[in-house]
């Protein structure tokens, strides 16, 4: 029923966008994480969330991947009403990358990866060789080729945030929603995580949302950014507008100042 | 992914196959393999045959059955609960079927209707468990663990209850139920079909537990129905045991080890899991039964006794090889 208020994509309409977020509404604990949120993500975009701690940032993106019902508003997969999706059909198109992995049980690198297909397989269907082929390429990607066969358990935090990643990779949805995708990371990894998965959105046609603490990265990957206060309030658009001292000195309740870097570009600083 | 699972669950088949040879031809009259096969085939009909088509066989069934449910439902409530050292008696079924099971024999009434009890006592407490972790809202794994164990520490003091107050004579065949006793099984069908009805019912959602076992969130991202799965799962788990308990009584440790062996030996994938447990636990019991009706002829133990005092030290075996 809800499904019918959107007409239908004629030829003549622009294609929806991957993400559109109408009068979002959202809180957890009795707190307003943002009120009457408007956000469209295109295809191509790299979106860069930032706020304080207890800004409600992970909750933002748990209900954008239909994790959390929202208390108002609606959220928009290129046109169709998440809640008139199914789970499975849902993540097809979002992928969630969550702050934490779990394992309480063993499982092999190689079958954590593999987890990522679910959503793609039918009821009875197995793994084939091209799900397997597409489990190794990720893998590979993350370098932890050689790790196939070891135990998650026995894994190093950051080699498990770089297989969490090689299963969203796996999973291969439209819209890649990151919950602080650099934790764990050393810094070399930091970068090359952060380039093969914005290469995803810049080449690839994907689009990313990811939820950041570092300002220089968010300035670097994202050519969008949402600023989530505490009160509520939000502050959305192209990077460039919304980096400014003001605003982050706001965001953080902090003065945060730029400096210039050595090789002539900018980085922002707590005072 | 079957390539790998192929030669674990052949092996466990002829496990399974070796351990009900072994029950039909071991006991008070030994037999040899060849008059096993003469009995089996028709071609011999004597008392041999009585003996073993109407006691043995009934009871070396009902002995796999009981041992797969109770392990297949190990497996799920491990799942289930996050925690991989959960059993199926931890949520309190095993306690509210011998409460009840207790309760009957208490009023001397004959083993139909203990068996009746425990299935209805077993049924109870998994919907007073559900019910009260549920209250209003949403139910969390650890919500339902906490329910489950103060439920059958409840329970618990029941049983202490009831065996203080019952008279000398009842006192035996009580402590037998309470450990596991598989001399009352008299037509193994009823445990082979819930069974095989339960690792059917199981199968289909094998892949979502294998997202789930990596967490609740993870498993939501993946496309998972999270809490219609786990109602599932519960549901499921619960039966398995509800019937275990009724035909057995409370066996300690087939639930427990036997899915926990299976994953430290490899088996992560809940495909592959669900059904060797069914037969490890089902072989592992055949062959407990078979020492407890045999190491001290005539004198029968029950076949828990012997599962305890066999898992126990395999379990720690397992645990420190692979630490």
């Amino acid at each position: 029923m809800i499904a019918t208020l959107q007409p239908a994509p004629s030829q003549e309409d622009p294609p929806a966008p991957l993400l559109a977020v109408q009068d979002l509404t959202a809180g957890i604990g009795g707190k307003e994480i943002c009120r009457g949120l408007n956000l469209r993500v295109e295809p191509h975009q790299c979106w860069g969330i930032l706020g304080r701690n207890g800004a409600g940032k992970t909750t933002l993106l748990h209900t954008l991947a239909g994790l959390r019902a929202p208390a108002a508003g609606r959220i928009m997969l290129s046109g169709r009403d998440l809640r008139s999706l199914s789970r499975r059909a849902v993540a097809r198109a979002v992928g969630l990358l969550l702050q934490d992995s779990v394992d309480s049980f063993p499982a092999t690198v190689l079958e954590t990866a593999l987890i990522g297909r679910h959503p793609h397989l039918g009821l009875w269907q197995w793994e084939g060789p091209e799900d397997l082929e597409a489990a190794r390429r990720a893998l590979r990607a993350v370098e932890l080729a050689d790790l196939e066969t070891r135990l998650v358990n026995t894994l190093s935090g950051g080699e498990r945030r770089r297989l969490a990643i090689a299963t969203l990779l796996v999973q291969d949805p439209s819209l890649y929603l990151l919950d602080e995708p650099t934790n764990h990371l050393d810094l070399r990894h930091q970068i090359t995580l952060l380039d093969l998965l914005t290469d995803r959105a810049r080449n690839g046609g994907k689009a990313l949302l990811m939820v950041l603490h570092d300002v220089n990265l968010a300035a670097r990957y994202c050519d969008h950014l949402l600023l989530l206060f505490d009160d509520g309030t939000t502050l959305g658009g192209p990077a460039a507008e919304i980096l400014q001292q003001d605003h982050l000195s706001r965001l953080y309740g902090h003065p945060v100042v730029p400096a210039a870097r050595p090789d002539g570009g900018r980085a922002w600083l707590p005072a | 992914m079957l390539d790998h699972a192929r030669p674990l669950l052949i092996s466990l088949m002829l496990l399974a196959a070796v351990s009900l040879a072994l029950a039909l031809a071991t006991g008070s009259i030994g037999m040899s393999l060849p008059e096993l096969w003469a009995v089996l085939t028709g071609a011999e009909t004597g008392t041999s045959r009585t003996l073993i088509m109407e006691l043995r066989l009934p009871r070396a069934v009902g002995a796999f059955a009981v041992g797969g449910m109770l392990a297949v439902a190990g497996a799920l409530m491990q799942v289930l609960l996050h925690n991989p050292l959960a059993d199926p008696y931890i949520l309190g079924i095993s306690g509210g079927a011998a409460v009840a099971a207790l309760g009957v024999m208490l009023l001397g009434l004959g083993d139909g209707w203990v068996m009746g009890g425990a299935f209805l006592g077993a049924l109870g407490s998994m919907l007073l468990v559900f019910g009260i972790a549920r209250g209003r809202g949403s139910w969390s794994p650890l919500r339902l663990l906490l329910t489950g164990i103060v439920i059958a520490a409840g329970w618990g003091a029941l049983i202490s209850f009831i065996l203080t107050i019952s008279p000398e004579r009842s006192l035996r065949g009580m402590l037998f139920w309470l450990m596991g006793d598989l001399s009352h099984i008299g037509v193994p069908w009823p445990g082979l079909i819930v069974l095989t009805l339960g690792l059917l019912a199981s199968l289909p959602l094998a892949r979502s537990l294998n997202v789930l076992a990596r967490g609740e969130l993870q498993a939501g991202a993946l496309g998972v129905p999270v809490e219609r799965l786990r109602l599932a799962v519960y549901v499921l788990a619960s039966l398995l045991t509800a019937t275990a308990v009724t035909l057995a009584g409370t066996v300690a440790f087939v639930g427990l080890i036997v899915p926990h062996a299976l994953r430290l030996l490899g088996g992560h994938d809940h495909r592959l899991l669900l059904p060797a447990s069914a037969l490890l636990g089902g072989a592992l019991l055949v062959l407990a039964d078979t020492a407890a009706r045999t190491l001290f002829a005539p004198q029968q133990l029950p076949v828990g006794v012997v599962t305890a005092l066999v898992g126990v030290p395999a379990f720690l075996y397992l645990l420190h090889r692979k630490t």
